[in-house]
């Protein structure tokens, strides 16, 4: 018989082997078999070959730039990426209908800053220490003040994405105009100035209407605070004397010397009016002063340059706003997602989004202070990466405390009404404190944290 | 028999544990609040000193009562200049009919472009003539009346329409009469057109009394409730207890109770309708 004729398979044969065949797939599609298979064949050595890590954040460019680099994530871990964002307020109950559901759907979420204590207090955040250990991830790149936020004890709740401070934008050309040469130092030089710059067409004075972020630079420049000794003693402060000057100081620079509708310009809003020069000065969170140098957009950018809060009679407390990676408790790929948050926070990504989106909201000290990137930090002539670490350098001795107590988005909400209502003249300084300070207490008695006092 | 049984599943149970929820101190940030009774009426209580819900409510009332009157008013006024049967009013009908078949969220949009002090046209003619231009959502009144002016807007189609409707089942031959013997337009419509559209309007308004209460898009778009709590109706608060804060158990409790006052409101109005149908 020759070779030929003995590889000749009968249709019996044919159609027995068809079956095993088919039979076989059902049984190694069901065990994992083929998956596992297909695994090794398409991506050897790829330890997360095959998984996809879910993400829910803020919308930002930041993802843009994340889904023009996910391939490089994919070719180095097999890693795919699926990124939902979301505005603000969605955002948030998005959150909590996760989080505190347990679903598991999603592998990486937002820390938001205002609910940092809430989140960890109800569990639902992973402590992220064991994989730092474990692989001997450098904590010390990062400035301490955008790592004490998601810090308590000795665990870590999340990796800081977008640590932002406080600053303010300016006109230069207006500012000389007025025969001002140096930008104030002090809230009282700042009232000082403010006439001499405000007209009709052009306010003085800018910001957003998220009170709650705002007042408190001033209140704390003031010597006030939200609670006597946060997080340990949180008798509500709202109504102290420093409380009712702070926010008369600031009642008065927005009555006085800020545009008519500033009770209703939230962060979009704040950052239009400015970039169409309604205003002189523009307080904000330096990834929202951004807007101002945004040549597409802004008709300023080229008269414009930063400066640091000015201080107030007990000193100068730049707010910083604290954003993080989290890892939620019921993620089912935590390795995964761990590897992931790695990937976003290490310098190839990092560095990548300093030069192609400008995210100058950085927590390493390695790209802050690289030669190479220096020219992405200035803006108006200005080193704003230079205001951003002293910033977060001061927020490191703890005055952001405040922020990160369980109950804090009620009050926070409180005090957006209350500075709502004083700005729309519905009620004065000390009334609209005194109402907040009752309310307040009621809040954190109603959210489980009665007063000691 | 089993469709009644399902249907009134689907009714009533949502709202037993609506009642349920409202009697813990369900917070989600701590889970176990969710079955915790041991203080049932504690939310209740708090209603009871809680200004800022004493508020709402009066907000709610003003928005009412300012939206349901305006929307009936403009809604006759405009069935009866519309009862009249040409191709041009035909067309015309239909163009009224463009802000009630919008989205309410766009409707809400619309207007913040319109009142947006920045890009505002209606500013912007104002300014043209030298006419004060008001910042109208940072003023506490004047947000208050955007509101009521948008949700007008939106809705008078609605009444409008049910009006015209029942202007036309108006025998021709009562206006004949009416007028032979010498009666002026105004008696005509006293004693002939209103009692034959009182039913309806009846209806209309309690038809809109219930949706003013659900007017949560304009608020939510246009103020946020602002300036302060100058716009903050109860439905936003309630929303803004549960959905933003957490607090499922207090929020419960405050959409209970309007659920109570809008159906005794309604049972109310129900009651003039009956009388109304006798009337007639």
């Amino acid at each position: 018989m020759s070779e030929y004729r003995s590889l000749r398979v009968s249709r019996r044969e044919a159609l027995k082997l068809a079956a095993a065949f088919g039979v076989g797939s059902a049984l190694a599609g069901t065990s994992g078999l083929l998956p596992t298979i297909a695994k090794v064949a398409a991506a050897p050595g790829k330890p997360f070959a095959g998984k996809t890590v879910r993400i829910m954040f803020i919308g930002n460019p930041f993802w843009d730039g994340v889904q023009k680099m996910a391939p490089a994530l994919l070719e180095k871990t097999g890693i795919k990426l699926a990124v939902e964002t979301y505005g603000f307020s969605v955002l948030l109950q998005r959150l909590d209908l996760e989080l505190s559901t347990a679903s598991g759907v999603y592998d990486i979420v937002q820390m938001v800053q205002i609910l940092i204590g809430r989140t960890i207090t109800a569990g639902w955040a992973t402590d992220l220490m064991p994989f730092v250990r474990r692989d001997k991830f450098n904590l010390a790149d990062f400035v301490p003040g955008t790592i004490k936020p998601f810090s308590q004890g000795d665990r870590l709740y999340a990796l800081p994405w977008l640590p932002d401070a406080m600053a303010m934008v300016y006109r230069k050309d207006l500012f000389d105009r007025a025969g001002v040469s140096k930008f104030p130092a002090t809230f009282d030089e700042l009232m000082a100035i403010a006439p001499r710059i405000h007209t009709r067409e052009t306010a003085f004075f800018l910001c957003e209407n998220n009170w709650h972020w705002i007042w408190p630079l001033f209140l704390q420049s003031y010597g006030g605070n939200f609670f006597a000794n946060p997080p340990d003693d949180l008798t509500p402060t709202f109504n102290t004397s420093e409380a009712i000057q702070s926010a008369e100081f600031l009642v008065e620079l927005i009555t006085k010397y800020g545009l008519p509708n500033a009770v209703n310009l939230d962060i979009p809003g704040s950052q239009a009016a400015f970039q169409q020069g309604k205003a002189a000065t523009y307080l904000a969170g330096l990834g929202i002063l951004g807007a101002a140098v945004d040549r597409s957009k802004s008709l300023v950018a080229d008269r414009v340059a930063f400066a640091h809060v000015p201080r107030g009679p007990v000193g100068s407390f730049p707010q910083l706003a604290m954003h993080g990676y989290m890892i939620p408790a019921a993620s089912k790929q935590k390795d995964a997602a761990w590897e992931v948050i790695k990937w976003l926070t290490s310098n190839e990504v990092e560095t990548a989004m300093v030069k192609e989106i400008g995210k100058v909201a950085q927590s390493r000290y390695s790209i802050l202070r690289d030669p190479a990137l220096k020219q992405y930090f200035v803006w108006g002539g200005t080193d704003v990466a230079k205001i951003l670490q002293e910033s977060m350098y001061r927020a490191g001795a703890g005055y952001m405390a405040y922020r990160l107590v369980p109950p804090y988005l009620p009050l926070g909400a409180r005090v957006i009404v209350a500075f709502g209502q004083m700005l729309s003249g519905q009620r004065g300084v000390k009334d609209a404190l005194d109402a907040l300070q009752r309310d307040a207490i009621e809040i954190l008695r109603q959210a489980g944290y009665p007063p000691r006092r | 028999m089993p469709a009644l049984a399902v249907l009134t599943a689907v009714s009533i149970l949502p709202f037993i544990f609506l009642v349920a929820v409202s009697l813990t101190s369900f917070d989600l940030a701590r889970p176990t609040t969710w079955t915790d009774f041991s203080a049932p009426f504690a939310g209740y209580r708090r209603v009871l000193h809680d200004t800022r819900f004493a508020n709402s409510l009066v907000v709610q009332a003003q928005l009412s009562i300012a939206t349901v009157t305006l929307q009936l008013g403009l809604g006759l006024v405009g069935a009866l200049l519309l009862n009249v049967r040409t191709r041009f009013v035909t067309v015309l009908r239909i163009l009224f009919l463009i802000p009630m078949v919008l989205p309410p969220i766009v409707g809400a949009i619309i207007w913040k472009v319109l009142l947006a002090p920045e890009i505002s046209p209606v500013n912007w003619l104002l300014g043209v003539v030298h006419l004060p231009q008001p910042a109208w959502l940072a003023h506490p009144r004047l947000a208050l009346a955007a509101i009521v002016v948008a949700d007008v807007w939106q809705w008078f189609p609605f009444p409008m329409l049910s009006v015209l409707a029942a202007l036309q089942m108006i025998p021709l031959e009562l206006y004949d009469a009416a007028r032979v013997d010498g009666a002026s337009s105004p008696r005509i419509f006293r004693h002939i057109v209103l009692p034959f559209i009182q039913p309806t309007l009846y209806v209309v308004a309690l038809f809109r009394i219930i949706d003013s209460v659900k007017a949560f898009p304009l608020i939510y778009v246009l103020t946020q409730g602002g300036p302060g709590t100058a716009t903050e109706a109860t439905n936003y608060y309630a929303y803004l207890q549960g959905f933003s804060f957490g607090f499922i158990g207090y929020s419960s409790t405050m959409a209970l109770i309007m659920l109570v006052m809008t159906f005794v409101l309604s049972t109310v109005v129900v009651r003039g309708l009956g009388r109304a149908v006798e009337v007639e």
